[in-house]
């Protein structure tokens, strides 16, 4: 990979799930820097303070507190300074609108959070190698849905 | 003479008693007393008077009274006082004598009739005022012999005249004296008679009007009455000769008078009718009577005759005539017969129209008698009561036959009424005959006709009866319906039983009774019964369901109609009313409408509930996740760490925890895809159905692949779905084909499709009106029993238990459910390790 640390950012609000990311980022030959925020009101000042150090990625959840991973998503399309950020929506349902949705208003891919660890594992690896190698081109919808 | 006089008692008189007599009074006696002319004297105001005996005889032969010594003039009773006492006044005035013949007829007893011609010289007699004081008659007598006067004796001889003396004593004539003085006293009395009568004759003459005239035929001379004057229009006194007179006869008549004279000459008679035109032009009607005198040649010598003005008979009898001839023409003109009777009954006139209709005459009817136009039936009784009003004065009225001209006998109506005069007693008969043969035709006509009608009439009454009896007893006994007739104000005329059970009245209580007795009081305030009973009118019917009351108080639901009920001339006379009682209907709709109201109501709750509940599933599904992908999660975390840490007990039961954490998250997954099913808006696409088997073949080609799994697919129908339910469906049934195929056989499925007309596929679940697309996916799997046809659609349900097949038991349910929102119907065929098919139908338009 490269030698800058890969900065990442998730939004979940679950601890669970943040854990299992961080130890499936563990087990992951990547050199990744993880920050990670736990509702969508943080998670949009984290990226309005830290302007000048925007993450490489973000993973968003979709059921968050005060701010929905929706709303974020709008909001940071929205944002001129933002909008270029690459967004993994990373979600516990696969609900065929919502994905509709979040490729319409410009997720990057999705990602429906697996049960078995090691598809976790697959997953947030395919997603991070699809993020670095092609990062402006969107996706075609077959594609947009990471398959575990 | 004398001595009578001296003798008289002058003293009642208005003389007095003699010595107061005036001198020339008694002067004037004495002389006449000696005169041997016969003389009256007549003396004073009162002409009382005075004769000498020479004078008696001539007394007697007039017929005065014997002794009219000292009476009045007027008592005298002297013959032709009237033309005697003019000429004494005239002499008292004038003072002049005045002379007056009279000619006399008589017997001097020697069968010689003889003309005395007897002259009166009536003198004044002045007295001692040198005025007349009294008048003297003297009278002297001629004939052709002289008369010698007799003293007048009475029978036995004796000398009735005393003091009278003798003139012509001759005994030679004495014999012929007494002869010739019977014969002058029988002259004298046939004389006096004479002029008794003519006496008589002028008073009748007189009293008539008639004018009497005198026509010497020789000398042409006449002689006329002063009233003769005044017939001819001229005053009193005139003079007129003869030429004169015949001047004033009307020109046309003078032959009639010619005629009437000429027939006078020869029959001794003239009467003739003639008019006359007076001075002043105008018209009268004269009758002249006369008698002719003949001489002893045997020629009309004078004519003596009375004339009389006839002039208003004559226009009385023109008036009659005129309308007579009125009367005549009237008669004749009317078509009726006419004809009049005398008392007896005797027609004695016909109008023409008798005469043209019997075709007979007058003198042939009347040979005859006029029975004979009567028919001979109705002779007896025309007779009879004809003479019944002949002799009872009644109104005669009769109907007859009368023989026309033609042979025909045509009916009459006879009607006579009798004509009375100002007695009542009857003067005529008149009456009329009227043909009344069309009459009585048309009446006999009539008669048959309005039997024959009576009899119909009596027949359709019949007819009418009983019909009406059985549309009575129709009515009637209707029980369900209350059948009433009201008249127009909406009395109760009929009642039945119906009415009686529906609304408790009996007949007899609510006759004559109005209808809205059975009306709430909330609908009598509105006015109702008034307000159906017009709409009624106008339009024929009146509609209308409502509350109404029973004879209880108790209400019922009431279905009504009311009918206008119209006569022959199209105006309402009344009105039907049917009434059902709609009580139990009502309440049953009242229940329905309730139900489903509350069916509504929990149809709501259990959309509600539903919506809730799919909710809840969705959001319980999609939580539901969460804990169990951790529970996955850490379990592959601890199998890929500790795993050798576990015993091999620890092992197994990790394993299947593992497992049963799997199914969760399939049952979860599916859950989630059922509730979407029914959540997802119902977005319908023309789609063609083969694209969505594509897509499914690439879905699952990898475990086509595996199974070596075959997909046929057929025509495939371009419809309308709902995309992505559709593709669930065919996903979960091509899964499902796949999941239970045999292990013998590789898989194939045979996907159909085919839109037809509902009678083909017979079935009861499907209606013959509508298309349907038939779609049908056939395996030659495992099949199943087919008494579970129905079973394995339902949620949950499976055939096989875990070991065997897994599976969640709601894949079917899930494809059900996208049917049923496709408004279709899915059916499921199978067969114990042959396989199972599949039939869905969707409705097409």
């Amino acid at each position: 990979m490269n030698k800058n640390p890969y900065n990442l950012l998730l939004a979940d609000d679950d601890p669970d799930d943040c854990m299992f990311f961080r130890e499936a980022l563990d087990e992951l030959p990547v050199r990744v820097h993880l920050t990670t925020v736990n509702d969508g009101v943080e998670l949009m000042r984290c990226l309005n303070s830290s302007l000048e150090l925007l993450p490489d990625l973000i993973f968003l959840d979709l059921n968050m507190p005060r701010k929905t991973g929706l709303e974020c998503l709008l909001e940071i399309k929205e944002n001129r300074l933002l909008n270029q950020l690459p967004i993994v929506i990373f979600s516990t349902s696969m609900d065929l609108e919502i994905v509709k949705l979040m490729y319409e208003k410009g997720a990057y891919c999705y990602i429906r959070k697996p049960g078995e660890f090691s598809q976790l594992k697959g997953a947030i690896h395919e997603a991070l190698k699809m993020t670095t190698k092609k990062k402006r081109i969107k996706l075609e919808k077959e594609k947009f849905v990471i398959q575990v | 003479m004398g001595k009578l006089i001296r003798n008289k008692d002058w003293t009642k008189t208005s003389l007095g008693s003699p010595h107061t007599w005036p001198q020339s009074l008694k002067t004037t006696l004495s002389i006449i007393l000696n005169s041997g002319y016969p003389m009256l004297l007549w003396w004073g105001p009162d002409l009382i008077c005075f004769y000498n005996d020479s004078y008696q005889p001539i007394l007697l032969s007039n017929g005065s009274h014997q002794q009219i010594l000292g009476l009045t003039g007027k008592n005298a009773g002297i013959a032709y006082w009237n033309h005697i006492e003019p000429s004494i006044e005239k002499v008292l005035v004038s003072g002049e004598p005045i002379f007056a013949d009279r000619q006399i007829n008589q017997f001097d007893g020697l069968s010689k009739e003889e003309n005395i011609y007897q002259r009166f010289c009536y003198c004044a007699v002045t007295d001692e005022s040198g005025k007349p004081g009294g008048v003297l008659m003297t009278c002297t007598e001629a004939t052709e012999t002289p008369v010698i006067r007799k003293n007048p004796e009475g029978k036995n001889g004796e000398n009735l005249n005393s003091g009278i003396k003798q003139i012509f004593p001759v005994q030679a004539d004495r014999d012929r004296l007494i002869a010739a003085e019977m014969e002058a006293s029988e002259k004298r009395a046939a004389r006096e008679d004479l002029e008794e009568n003519d006496q008589k004759l002028n008073i009748v003459v007189a009293a008539s009007d008639l004018a009497v005239w005198e026509l010497n035929l020789k000398t042409r001379e006449a002689k006329y009455s002063d009233r003769y004057l005044e017939i001819l229009g001229y005053p009193k006194g005139t003079v007129l000769t003869h030429q004169q007179i015949l001047q004033h006869l009307h020109p046309d008549d003078l032959p009639i008078r010619e005629k009437a004279f000429e027939d006078a000459f020869s029959s001794g008679i003239l009467h003739y009718q003639s008019r006359l035109i007076w001075n002043d032009k105008s018209l009268h009607w004269i009758e002249g009577k006369g008698k002719v005198f003949f001489g002893d040649d045997g020629s009309p010598t004078h004519m003596i005759g009375t004339l009389r003005d006839i002039t208003d008979e004559k226009n009385y009898q023109k008036g009659l005539e005129e309308r007579e001839q009125k009367f005549r023409l009237l008669a004749d003109s009317m078509p009726q017969h006419i004809w009049t009777s005398d008392t007896e009954g005797n027609l004695n006139y016909y109008n023409n129209s008798v005469f043209e209709y019997s075709g007979l005459n007058l003198e042939e009817i009347q040979k005859n008698g006029w029975m004979h136009i009567v028919h001979p039936d109705d002779r007896e009784e025309n007779i009879r009561r004809w003479t019944e009003s002949i002799v009872t004065g009644k109104n005669f009225l009769f109907e007859h036959r009368f023989r026309k001209h033609t042979g025909e006998y045509r009916w009459q109506l006879s009607r006579a009424i009798p004509q009375r005069d100002e007695n009542g007693s009857i003067r005529m008969w008149v009456g009329t005959s009227t043909d009344i043969q069309d009459q009585k035709y048309f009446a006999r006509e009539l008669e048959n006709q309005v039997l024959n009608r009576t009899r119909e009439l009596e027949q359709l009454n019949e007819d009418l009866k009983k019909s009406e009896e059985r549309y009575h007893l129709m009515v009637d006994e209707v029980q369900d319906y209350a059948i009433l007739y009201l008249n127009r104000e909406g009395m109760v005329e009929n009642w039945n039983a119906g009415a009686e059970k529906i609304k408790g009245y009996r007949a007899d209580e609510i006759v004559g009774r109005n209808f809205s007795t059975f009306y709430t009081d909330d609908d009598l305030k509105d006015g109702l019964p008034g307000k159906l009973l017009n709409l009624a009118l106008k339009t024929g019917r009146a509609v209308q369901e409502g509350w109404r009351v029973r004879k209880d108080g108790s209400f019922f639901w009431a279905n009504v109609v009311i009918t206008a009920v119209h006569n022959q001339a199209k105006e309402v006379i009344g009105f039907s009313k049917v009434t059902h009682d709609l009580t139990e209907k009502k309440e049953a709709s009242d229940r329905l409408i309730k139900n489903a109201a509350e069916l509504a109501q929990k149809n709501a709750d259990l959309n509600k509930m539903n919506k809730e509940l799919e909710a809840f599933a969705y959001i319980s599904s999609h939580d539901l996740q969460e804990p169990l992908r951790k529970i996955q999660t850490f379990a592959t975390r601890i199998a890929a760490k500790e795993l050798e840490n576990l015993s091999e007990y620890g092992r197994d039961y990790f394993a299947r925890m593992q497992n049963a954490a799997a199914r969760m998250q399939t049952l979860i997954d599916d859950l989630l895809a059922y509730s979407r099913t029914t959540s997802t808006e119902r977005k319908y696409e023309s789609s063609d159905l083969k694209e969505i088997i594509d897509e499914i073949k690439t879905d699952l080609q990898e475990e086509l692949q595996q199974k070596h799994a075959n997909i046929e697919v057929g025509e495939m129908c371009t419809i309308d779905i709902i995309p992505f339910q559709f593709r669930q469906l065919l996903y979960n049934l091509i899964g499902n084909s796949l999941k239970f195929s045999s292990a013998d056989r590789a898989p194939h499925i045979q996907i159909e499709s085919k839109i037809s007309h509902g009678s083909k596929f017979k079935s009861e679940r499907l209606s013959d009106e509508i298309r349907y697309c038939h779609i049908s996916i056939a395996d030659n799997g495992i099949g199943f029993e087919q008494q579970y046809g129905e079973k394995i659609f339902e949620l949950f349900q499976r055939l096989h238990n875990r070991s065997s097949y897994e599976g969640t038991g709601i894949g079917l349910a899930i494809v059900k459910k996208i049917v049923d929102n496709h408004h279709g119907v899915i059916m499921a065929r199978g067969e114990v390790d042959k396989g199972a098919t599949f039939d869905i139908y969707l409705p097409v338009s």
